[in-house]
Formats: C-alpha cells, sequence, structure tokens
C-alpha cells in the first residue's frame, strides 16, 4: 500500500480503538475482568473467588471470570497479577502466603506491600492447635508437659511457609522441641494425624471440623490473641499453657497491581463489601469455611496486608528462619 | 438388606428426571473430554463448577462425578486408535491397543475396553456401597512406610512394561525419576533441577510431558506418512465389533484382576488411576504364560488397564467421601462443590447425608450402564475417525493436545514442555525406546522419595520400620519374591507352579512305590 493510505489506515483503526483506550471509574468496568486465584482449584481460595465473582458479575453486569495459575506457592498467579496493567481488569486473590513467602523463600521477588494494590479482605481465620485423642492429651498443658518430658519426638505437620513459622513459634513460646514433618498439603498432614503418624498440627477449622465431630481429633485451643468468633467456647492457647503464642491468619482478599486509579480502587471495594453482606456468601464464608467474614476499606486493608507483613518479619527473626 | 433399602432409596433421587438428565449429561462430556488428548476431568469440572451453584446439590455431584469416571471411558479411545493417550492413565492402553487397531481389530479392542470399564468400575461400587466405611478407616492405617513398600513393588513388578531391550526399559525409568525430582525439595525446600524457572518451582506437569511424549511425538512420527497407513477397519458391522470368544476368554480373568487391583488403589488416597493402569498391565505381563505377545495386541493388556483405572476413579470416591480427605486433585474439586453447597464431607458425611451418598451410588451405577449403553454404539462412528485424511487430523489433534495442556495451569510454559517433549520423544521412538517407562519412573520416583524420607523422618533415621510393620513388611516381601522369581523360574524349568508341585508330588509317589 502507497504509504499515506498506510497511515490513513492506521489512523482509522486508532480512531476506532480510541474510546477503549479511555479507562474511568464511571464506566468500569467495561469488558470482562480476570481474577486470579494463585492457588489449586477447588481449595477455599478458588470457592472463596468464585463466590465472589458470581456476586460481583452481577452488581457490575460484566464477566468476572476466575482464572486458576497455580504454581511456586502462589508466586505464579500473583506475580502474573503484580505485572499487569494496573486498569481494574486483572485482580488477584491475595492470601497469607503472600506476606510469608518471602521469609521463607528467597526466590519470591514480589513485595507484598509495595508491589500490589490492596483492594479488598474477604475473610479470615485464626489457627487451631490439635492432637490426636490416641496420645492421651486433652489440654494444652498436657502437651506442653508431653513435649517437654519428650523432646524432639513429637512430630507436627508442616505444608506451607505460615505453617513452619507457626510451629518454630510455638517451640518457642512454650519452650519445648518437636520435630516438624512436611507434607504436599494441608489435607495429607491431617490425614497423618488422623493415622498417627504425626501428634499434632496446627490447623484453621475447616479442615478439621468434621474430624473434631467425629471424636477422631481433639482441639487443644485457638492459637490467637482475640476470640475466635465462631468458636467463642474455644479457649485461646495464650490462656491455657502458651502464654504469649499468636499464630498466623490465614486471610484472603482481593489485590490488584500496583499503582491503580483511586476511584477503581473504591469502585471495587464497594462492590466486594456489598458481595460480603449478602446472605449466601456470609452462610458460605461462615457456615462451610469457618471463616470471619472480613470488611475493610481499602486503607485499613492496605495497613492489615503490612501488619500482617511486618508480624511474619518479627516472627521469622524470633523463629530463627532463614529464607533459602 | 440395610444396603440394598438404602440403595433403592438413592435411585429415587438418581432417577429422577433432573438426576438422569444430568448424569447423562455428565457421563458423554466425561467421555468427550476423556477422548480429547490433553483434556480432561480435571479442567471440565473446574469450568462447570458455576453451574452447579444453580442446581441442587446431589444433582450437581452426580453431574460432576459423571464427568470424572466417565473421562475413564473415553480416554482409551484415541489410544486405541491413534496411539495418542487421552489422559496420562490410559498411555498403558497405547502399548497393546493401537497394534490391534492396526491389525484392524480397533473396533473389537474398543468393546473389550468398554466392557472392562464398566465391570471395573461396577466392582468398586459394590466396594462402595457394602464397605465403605471400613474401607475408609482401612486407609487410615496406611503410614508412610506402608506407602512407601507399596509404591516400591508397583515400582518393581512395573518394570516390565518396556517392550524391547530392559536396558532401555530401565533408561527410561531412570530418566522419568530424573524429571521427577524437578521441583522443590518438600524436605529441605531447596529447588533442584528448575533452573531459575519459576514455572518448574513445583514440579514438571506430567500431563504436559505424558501428552508431549506419547501425543505430540506420535503425530510427528507420522506426519513422514504420506499414505493413509494401515488402520483401516475392514467393516463396519456390529460383528465386526463383537470380540471373538478366544478374546473373551483371554480377557475374563484380566478383567476382575485389574477391577480388584484398581479398587485397592484407589481407596489409597495420592495413588491414583494412572498407577492403576500401569500396575495393572505389568501384573498382566508378569504372569502371562507368553509375555512376548504383550505389546503387539494381547488383549489382556487393554482389558485390565482399562478395567484397572476405572475401579480406581470410583474407589477414589471411598476416602473423599468416607473420610473427607480428597484422594487426588479432582476429588479436591469435587469435595470444593460440596462446600459451596454447604456439605462438608467427613467421617459423619454417609450417616449425616444418607441421601446424597446414596443418590449418588445409585448414580453411578446408571451412570456405567448409560456410558456402556453409549460407548458401544458409538464405536462404529470412533472407528470411522480412521478414515479421516492425516492432513486433517493430526493437526487438529494437535491443536486439542495444545488446549488441554494449557488448559490445566493456565500456563503456556507446559505447552513448551510439551512440545520439547514431543520432539525429544520423536527421537526416543526411532530409537526404540517405550514412554510407557519414563512416566511411570516420572509419577513413582518423586513419592518414591517422598515416602522414604518421611518414614525416615519419623522413624528418626532407622530402616527396620519398613520391616517393623506388617502391611510393609508384607510388600517388601512380595518385593524381594518378584524380583527372585526369575531365578525361581528357571530352577523350575519353565514349567508352572501347578506342573512344578505335580512333578513333585508324582517323584514322591514313584519312590515310595519302589
Amino acid at each position: 500500500m502507497r504509504p499515506m493510505k498506510t497511515l490513513a489506515v492506521l489512523a482509522a483503526i486508532l480512531g476506532l480503538t480510541a474510546p477503549a483506550q479511555r479507562a474511568s471509574a464511571d464506566d468500569y468496568p467495561t469488558k470482562p475482568v480476570e481474577i486470579v486465584v494463585p492457588f489449586a482449584a477447588g481449595a477455599a481460595t478458588d470457592l472463596l473467588a468464585r463466590l465472589i465473582a458470581e456476586e460481583l458479575q452481577g452488581q457490575f453486569g460484566q464477566p468476572f471470570v476466575v482464572v486458576v495459575k497455580p504454581g511456586a506457592g502462589g508466586q505464579i498467579g500473583t506475580e502474573y497479577v503484580a505485572e499487569a496493567a494496573p486498569d481494574g481488569y486483572t485482580l488477584a486473590i491475595s492470601t497469607v502466603a503472600l506476606t510469608s513467602s518471602p521469609f521463607v523463600s528467597a526466590t519470591f521477588k514480589l513485595h507484598p506491600v509495595n508491589d500490589l494494590t490492596h483492594i479488598a479482605s474477604i475473610a479470615a481465620g485464626p489457627n487451631l492447635l490439635l492432637v490426636n485423642p490416641q496420645s492421651g492429651i486433652s489440654t494444652a498443658a498436657e502437651f506442653v508437659a508431653f513435649a517437654k518430658e519428650h523432646p524432639g519426638e513429637v512430630n507436627i505437620g508442616s505444608w506451607a511457609p505460615s505453617v513452619e513459622m507457626n510451629i518454630r513459634l510455638l517451640e518457642k513460646a512454650a519452650d519445648i522441641k518437636v520435630t516438624p514433618i512436611p507434607y504436599q498439603g494441608g489435607s495429607a498432614a491431617i490425614t497423618a494425624l488422623l493415622s498417627n503418624e504425626t501428634q499434632a498440627i496446627l490447623s484453621t477449622y475447616q479442615g478439621v471440623r468434621e474430624h473434631i465431630q467425629a471424636g477422631s481429633l481433639t482441639p487443644l485451643g485457638v492459637g490467637n490473641l482475640t476470640t475466635y468468633q465462631l468458636l467463642p467456647d474455644m479457649p485461646l492457647l495464650t490462656d491455657v499453657g502458651i502464654p504469649g503464642y499468636k499464630a498466623s491468619v490465614t486471610w484472603f482478599g482481593v489485590s490488584g497491581p500496583a499503582g491503580m486509579p483511586r476511584d477503581v480502587v473504591d469502585k471495587l471495594n464497594a462492590g466486594i463489601n456489598k458481595a460480603l453482606e449478602q446472605p449466601k456468601v456470609v452462610e458460605f464464608i461462615n457456615g462451610s469455611l469457618y471463616y470471619e467474614v472480613l470488611s475493610s476499606d481499602p486503607e485499613t486493608f492496605q495497613k492489615y496486608v503490612s501488619d500482617d507483613y511486618e508480624w511474619f518479619a518479627e516472627a521469622s527473626k524470633l523463629a530463627g528462619i532463614e529464607p533459602k | 438388606m440395610d444396603v440394598l433399602a438404602n440403595l433403592g432409596m438413592g435411585f429415587k433421587v438418581a432417577a429422577s428426571i433432573d438426576g438422569l438428565l444430568f448424569c447423562f449429561i455428565g457421563v458423554t462430556v466425561g467421555t468427550l473430554v476423556g477422548a480429547l488428548p490433553g483434556l480432561g476431568a480435571l479442567v471440565t469440572i473446574t469450568m462447570l463448577l458455576p453451574v452447579t451453584f444453580y442446581l441442587d446439590p446431589v444433582i450437581a455431584l452426580i453431574m460432576l462425578a459423571g464427568i470424572f469416571y466417565g473421562a475413564q471411558y473415553g480416554n482409551s479411545i484415541t489410544s486405541i486408535l491413534l496411539n495418542i493417550p487421552g489422559t496420562p492413565s490410559s498411555a498403558v492402553t497405547c502399548l497393546d491397543g493401537y497394534p490391534m487397531a492396526k491389525a484392524g481389530r480397533a473396533g473389537q479392542a474398543l468393546f473389550l475396553t468398554a466392557a472392562a470399564s464398566f465391570v471395573g468400575g461396577s466392582l468398586a461400587i459394590l466396594l462402595l456401597m457394602w464397605f465403605a466405611p471400613r474401607l475408609a478407616s482401612f486407609a487410615m492405617h496406611f503410614s508412610s512406610a506402608d506407602f512407601f513398600s507399596v509404591i516400591l513393588l508397583a515400582l518393581v513388578a512395573a518394570s516390565t512394561l518396556s517392550t524391547g531391550s530392559p536396558l532401555k526399559g530401565l533408561t527410561m525409568v531412570a530418566i522419568g525419576v530424573a524429571l521427577g525430582l524437578v521441583g522443590t525439595d518438600i524436605n529441605s525446600g531447596v529447588e533442584r533441577f528448575t533452573f531459575g524457572i519459576l514455572q518448574f518451582k513445583e514440579g514438571l506437569s506430567l500431563v504436559a510431558v505424558a501428552m508431549g511424549l506419547f501425543g505430540i511425538a506420535e503425530i510427528l512420527t507420522n506426519i513422514g506418512n504420506a499414505a493413509q497407513g494401515t488402520l483401516i477397519q475392514k467393516s463396519f458391522t456390529l460383528r465386526s465389533m463383537l470380540p471373538t470368544r478366544d478374546d473373551v476368554r483371554l480377557s475374563t480373568m484380566p478383567t476382575l484382576r485389574g477391577s480388584a487391583l484398581g479398587s485397592w488403589i484407589g481407596i489409597l488416597p495420592g495413588a491414583g488411576p494412572s498407577i492403576a493402569s500401569f500396575m495393572a498391565y505389568a501384573v498382566e505381563k508378569k504372569i502371562a504364560k507368553d509375555p512376548s505377545r504383550f505389546g503387539k495386541g494381547a488383549v489382556e493388556g487393554i482389558t485390565a488397564p482399562e478395567a484397572s483405572n476405572n475401579a480406581a476413579v470410583q474407589a477414589a470416591f471411598i476416602p473423599t467421601l468416607g473420610l473427607g480427605i480428597p484422594g487426588d486433585a479432582v476429588m479436591a474439586v469435587l469435595m470444593g462443590a460440596m462446600l459451596i453447597h454447604g456439605i462438608t464431607p467427613g467421617p459423619q458425611f454417609i450417616s449425616s447425608n444418607p441421601e446424597m451418598f446414596w443418590g449418588l451410588i445409585a448414580s453411578f451405577w446408571i451412570g456405567n450402564v448409560m456410558l456402556l449403553i453409549i460407548n458401544i454404539p458409538l464405536i462404529n462412528v470412533w472407528t470411522r475417525i480412521l478414515s479421516i485424511p492425516y492432513h486433517i487430523l493430526y493437526p487438529a489433534m494437535l491443536f486439542f493436545i495444545a488446549i488441554g495442556v494449557y488448559s490445566i495451569n493456565n500456563s503456556p510454559t507446559d505447552v513448551v514442555v510439551a512440545i520439547v517433549f514431543g520432539v525429544w520423544g520423536y527421537f526416543m521412538i526411532r530409537y526404540g525406546y517405550s514412554g510407557a517407562p519414563l512416566l511411570l519412573g516420572m509419577i513413582m520416583g518423586p513419592m518414591l522419595e517422598e515416602y522414604l524420607r518421611r518414614s525416615l523422618l519419623l522413624s528418626r533415621g532407622s530402616f527396620w520400620t519398613f520391616v517393623d510393620r506388617p502391611m510393609s513388611a508384607t510388600f517388601i516381601g512380595l518385593t524381594a519374591l518378584i524380583l527372585v522369581w526369575p531365578l525361581f523360574r528357571r530352577a523350575m524349568g519353565g514349567r508352572t507352579l501347578a506342573e512344578y508341585f505335580q512333578d513333585a508330588v508324582r517323584k514322591l509317589l514313584r519312590s515310595r512305590a519302589t
């Protein structure tokens, strides 16, 4: 084609695409939004993402598509989002893996606070200490006594950076020595506890609830400094034998690449918080996953992530864990 | 009987209009998805998860479960017709299925595998019906040491998988184990062989490697063939797909053995249908009177693995529903689907949700029968695929493989891995190396390492842990037996065990008589 005609064609094409290039919150969203789940399909993160996506889709009228991109402990999916354009069309579900991984994995390049925009929190839940009733232990004090009498003999299942951290903190807080045994995932670790291969576990409530009710596992307490609202009668470990012990809190939220426009963030935040008020969503989060619904504005969530990151920094120093 | 009464209740749910409809949708989609190389049940179930939000929980489960076991019916289709496995677990079916197709017996091969799949599934459902809670708690008694010994037994038993030089087979197993090492060591957190590539941090994708090695390599191998090839079915009548009396006689015991093996392996969380099909094939080859028939179209080589992988997927529901422990990734997604509906599988699931449990079981029966009925007439349709010209068929297959591999992790890296292994596999095939042992090594190697190291960690370094436990000791014993069996056989001079004892008794009587 002659140069002028080429130019004319190009100009026409650019002209046609021009309206789509102006991203403003008044029109957001104008095309489908991608929500990346950096973990395996079917797990809690995925299910939460799908519920929120469905609600947002209903609110905004645009498809909110859940894309599962597992790998490298959540790093692949999260990095994919961190490197995407900050226009609000690529989002990620951020979890506690984000704030804990930098202290365990040397190749985790993302800075949890600076490299992402934290839009809205969704849910959070504490970790509980559980034992197999076959061990004869029924209180946290008994557990500590047993561990002190048999240093290094108590096997505890471990499967994620945050769990590793929690185990080390437990050792420090109770002045005991246990042996962490690595497993591929929480499920495998729970199975190991049920078959008495390991003697204890630090896990969120959802995976162990059925077993507690069936009597095959005994909960010793909640590893947090505030009461677990969904189980108000469950004692805090810090009150019943392991003073000062706080394990990590498993949290979920929606984040996007750094530098997202303020109005888009606010719009998404409002939408997510509205979704978190729907009875269906609350019922699922509280009743099926046993997490507490965590609704917040962007500043609070940003601070939450930042605080959690600092907590892990302190914890890793205390626990003596070096990134590999 | 209690069980039958419950089953009756289950049928009321499963045989409702909704139940039948969604069961049909599930198994049909499952068969199709299993037949398309690369795509598998996992991706399909994940994609259809949102649909289940609007369905009644039992109906949703019926559909998703249908996709899962339906895929095991469909995955043998391309294995037999094109030497390209539909899912990694049907890679073994290629070994004897494809030679049968080349000999013009594709229809009969498909018929036999459909029947074997049905038998396998049925046996596992029977186990599920009668023994689910007890079997689930049996799985609880398996420690890491027991798992190690079982997998060691499987690896040794399956070492006969390669057709051709044993040294080449061993090489491929070793390479497979090495490939399985890629990733992060679970005990120390150190990365191994990842070369800094983030996508390899959790290991190479098995589907990518399998599809590349078997699928893409096969396509590359056939690119040079200008001719349509010898894959022509002689006739398309019903009679042409019915197996001969010999076929039926030869496949009865292998099918039953495969079903038993598969059911048992499926109960163990983490084992899975891939191992089940490999092991069934290996067992048949080991105990066959004439092992050299394998790899050339022996019916035992297709019926045993197919029965086994179908039994394994049905049996995988036992730990999932009976204990709330998902056996593999697909089960985890199914459990997620249940969670969304507010149902938590666990030890009390069966007693507190009987309509759901028995409805699901009844749907398994309905689904398996539907699959048999759907698949048999479709054999004619499938075999007609062979008459599609290569220049249309193979690019289409390549397309499906690429999509399937990509969809596992939404990762382009996986597709690149598949291509690399495809090219490498092409050269391997030319030099007479078979891909099945590599797959075996890649699946079992990491498992072996994980359980070995964990057992030693738990026993604080003592190797006695493998013989202290009765189950582990039994498996180690069997492994030792398999290793010395060839020497034993030589001593017996080629006679079977029965003949050996007969001769011994005869000798004894003769010496007594004189």
